[in-house]
């Protein structure tokens, strides 16, 4: 094991970018896998990232990116023939080429999964070891994605085995996990573990050569130990990264340069750890397991960070703020707290959003609708909570007023006007299932309480009349998602109420509602 | 059991409250303050004729106010029904209280309310009474009331007011009368009919003299009201006034001053409670100045009333 590291780490300091050198990145995120499976809930946020860690560090020119979420396999195919035309071009005009394609999503039975769509894996293989680019690199993040490494050549080692030279050539596959193996998200780390550990390699940490360059073998060295780590005490068990290592001629792939202009965050050779880098919503962007000696670098785009460090009895936080050139972080100048003030414990734990909707109440019974119970208008707001309780399951807290004018008909007497107020809230239990991308559906529980008041206009002789009981029920809703943080919402329940004044009655009502709801953090 | 199970569940959660449509049910059978009125109506400002005012109207003005207002009061003891929610319920009876009499410490107050439906499950009679006690003796009724139809305005009723009882409580007013007062009223057909009947007390009530006063409300707004008034000489005026809506009437006037004579005398008035006619075969009314037989006026200026 120590002698492969070191071997990998010898053999990226041939890694190399020049000034002719055209890349081409191919990134997809699909959280839906089509029947049988569970929507991701990470897949295509890690798609950005990796994106986003391209364009700005590994020498992808943006119009040579396609980032594709939630698309299937014929689009695809589509994206990959265009970019290949590009790099086939690009070639022609004496550029070396390298083209990555990145994957986040399902897959099974040998098959990538994109909604109801099937890529075989063979045939992404075959399309990779065809791309018209002196270097193709695959890097899947996906449930037994290693079956694509089924080949001569295929591994499931630490680190590469790279000798020393130039100008390779070849193909490369990493996959996040073997080929009997799940690929694991992390809801404290708001994504996959392979691809989590992928970027913040990418953006410094598996530079171990420290020479501000991180290439193939670093970055796959550091996913690996660091994926097979964080795995180690999950539920499902050690996620094991394989790769194929098809490269000719010889040397490494530079995938990311830690230029001194894109800035970032240097840790001191003085300090060690594992540091954890939040973004201002408090999700983890990178993580950096510092040992002992030697600076780290973690390449950073522009912004406000908040960096944290775990000890045995405390947590050490640190606001930074990164502009284009390196801030230190040390342990000295981060402050000391209680282990429950993590910040990342705001990440992990609810995702809230508040609905705003307005609509309709009605009782199934005839009697009751008429008389007690008359159809009301409802306005009301909901906070909810998601990201919570795992398993997709979220709750929330909601608040409705309204209510309405009528007139009650009560046998051998005069119409008497009415006018009713109604007050109601409750709490609710619910779990989501998305449909798409957009669209999501959801079902479950909920407990409330229940008040009406009504009075009698130019009835003084009538005095006023009141009801508060709690009313339980179900509910289900569907959820399109119009942006980053806002939804339109329909949502439906069905309700039982004991009414026990007049008489013993069990009494059903329904409630229709259509809203906008506002999530105060990213989806 | 279910609902047994559910009603202590909820119960335990503070649920219910007083949405009730039979509640507003049987508040409805109870006449509300005002609902039993005499209403006479009022004239045009006086333009007096030679004749000079007919006193016969402006006491039955005077005597509509006095029976109105003992009226309400009567009808306000109801208001311990529609003040506050029933304490108990049942498909066929409401109970209020018993409450802790504000006005008078050691009395408590309960109401019932009982009805009876008919087979389609309209309401054939309401039955309510107001009770008192003053512990440790007996619940003693103060009102009784008995209504046939769904609400006051338009079903036919009565009342009696157990004076003697509030006697017995100790909680009666010194003006109060001194035995059972009789409220019938019937709203359910042309002319609606209001009789308050003092007969049995000697004294009256409410300031009024021994009494069957009468009312009758027609749709057309005239109506019709008896009434007695002495006049403090020892005579005793009983009154059938009959007037338009726009309080233009007649009247005949029962004189008598047991045993010494009986008079009927007829008179007639136009809107402005001027006089018109006169006619008295005694020759009592200061008009005629002691000549006997006496008649004043046109008849034909009388009105037509039917």
């Amino acid at each position: 094991m120590t002698a492969l590291v070191a071997l990998s780490v010898a053999a990226s300091l041939a890694g190399t970018t020049g000034p002719a050198e055209r890349r081409f990145a191919l990134i997809v995120g699909d959280s839906q896998g089509g029947a049988g499976t569970r929507p991701l809930r990470y897949a295509e946020r890690d798609a950005k990232r990796i994106h986003a860690i391209l364009t700005r560090l590994g020498g992808v020119r943006e119009e040579d990116a396609r980032l594709l979420t939630g698309v299937d396999a014929d689009a695809l195919r589509l994206a990959f023939a265009e970019l290949s035309d590009k790099a086939r071009a690009a070639k022609a005009a004496g550029d070396t080429t390298l083209f990555i394609l990145y994957y986040s999503g399902h897959a099974r039975d040998g098959d990538l999964r994109l909604g109801d769509s099937r890529l075989p894996l063979e045939e992404l293989r075959a399309s990779l070891r065809d791309a018209p680019a002196d270097v193709r690199i695959g890097l899947l993040d996906s449930c037994q994605s290693g079956a694509i490494t089924r080949s001569k050549g295929a591994r499931l080692a630490p680190a590469f085995d790279v000798a020393h030279g130039t100008s390779p050539h070849g193909l490369v596959l990493i996959a996040s996990s073997s080929a009997d193996e799940e690929s694991q998200e992390s809801d404290e780390i708001n994504a996959s573990f392979f691809t989590h550990y992928l970027a913040s390699g990418l953006l410094g940490d598996a530079d171990a050569s420290g020479d501000g360059k991180v290439t193939l073998a670093e970055a796959y060295t550091y996913a690996y130990a660091r994926t097979v780590g964080g795995t180690a005490e999950t539920r499902a068990g050690s996620q094991h990264p394989v790769y194929l290592y098809d490269l000719g001629g010889a040397g490494d792939v530079v995938l990311t340069e830690l230029s001194p202009a894109s800035g970032g965050l240097v840790f001191p050779s003085g300090d060690e750890g594992v540091y954890v880098v939040l973004d201002p919503s408090r999700k983890a962007i990178a993580e950096v397991a510092k040992g002992p000696g030697g600076a780290r670098r973690l390449s950073l785009a522009p912004g406000r960070y908040t960096v944290k460090k775990r000890l045995a009895d405390a947590v050490l936080v640190g606001d930074v703020a990164v502009d284009t050139t390196w801030t230190e972080v040390s342990d000295l100048g981060m402050s000391r707290r209680p282990l429950e003030q993590d910040p990342q414990k705001g990440a992990s734990g609810p995702r809230w959003g508040l609905l705003s909707s307005i609509g309709g109440q009605r009782f199934f019974d005839d009697g009751a609708r008429s008389g007690l119970f008359p159809p009301a208008l409802l306005g009301g707001i909901e906070l909810s909570a998601r990201d919570d309780l795992g398993h997709q399951l979220a709750y929330g807290f909601d608040l409705a007023v309204g209510g309405g004018s009528t007139t009650l008909r009560l046998q051998g007497l005069d119409p008497i006007p009415a006018r009713f107020l109604e007050l109601g809230g409750g709490a609710s239990l619910w779990r989501d299932v998305g449909l798409t991308d957009e669209l999501t559906a959801s079902a479950g529980a909920r407990l409330a309480f229940l008040y009406i008041a009504r009075n009698f206009p130019g009835h003084a002789e009538l005095p006023n009349q009141s009801f508060f009981t709690l009313t339980p029920g179900i509910e289900a809703a569907f959820s399109y998602r119009l942006g980053e943080r806002f939804s339109a919402v329909a949502r439906g329940r069905l309700n039982y109420l004991f009414y026990n004044v007049d008489k013993n009655q069990s009494l059903g009502f329904a409630e229709l509602a259509i809203g906008v709801d506002y999530a105060f953090s990213d989806h | 059991m279910r609902f047994l199970i559910i009603s202590a569940l909820i119960a335990a959660a503070g649920c219910g409250g007083t949405l009730s449509n039979d509640d507003i049910a049987f508040i409805e059978a109870v006449p509300p303050r005002g609902s039993l009125h005499v209403e006479v109506p009022a004239g045009k400002s006086q333009a007096l004729s030679t004749l000079g005012t007919a006193t016969v109207y402006t006491e039955a003005v005077k005597i509509a106010s006095s029976v109105n207002a003992g009226l309400d009061g009567i009808l306000g003891l109801l208001d311990v029904i529609r003040g506050v929610p029933p304490t108990t319920r049942s498909e066929f009876s409401r109970t209020w209280g018993p409450f802790p009499d504000k006005e008078h410490p050691g009395v408590q107050i309960r109401a019932v309310m009982t009805r009876q439906l008919n087979a389609d499950g309209s309401v054939y009679e309401y039955q309510y009474s107001i009770n008192a006690r003053r512990p440790p003796g007996a619940e003693l009724p103060l009102l009784e009331g008995t209504f046939f139809g769904a609400q006051a305005k338009n079903g036919a009723g009565k009342l009696v007011i157990r004076f003697e009882n509030a006697q017995t409580l100790g909680t009666a007013k010194p003006t109060d009368p001194q035995q059972a007062m009789f409220i019938n009223y019937d709203f359910t057909s042309d002319p609606k009919t209001l009789e308050l009947d003092l007969g049995l007390n000697a004294a009256g009530g409410f300031g009024l003299p021994a009494f069957n006063y009468g009312y009758a409300s027609y749709a057309d707004g005239h109506g019709r009201f008896d009434y007695g008034a002495p006049d403090g000489k020892g005579n005793l005026f009983t009154a059938q006034t009959s007037f338009t809506s726009t309080a233009a009437g007649r009247a005949l006037i029962d004189v008598t001053h047991p045993p010494f004579f009986e008079d009927k005398i007829v008179e007639c008035w136009d809107d402005t409670a001027s006089l018109t006619y006169i006619n008295d075969p005694g020759g009592l009314l200061p008009q005629c100045n002691r000549v006997a037989p006496c008649v004043l006026g046109d008849a034909a200026g009388c009105p037509s009333i039917p």
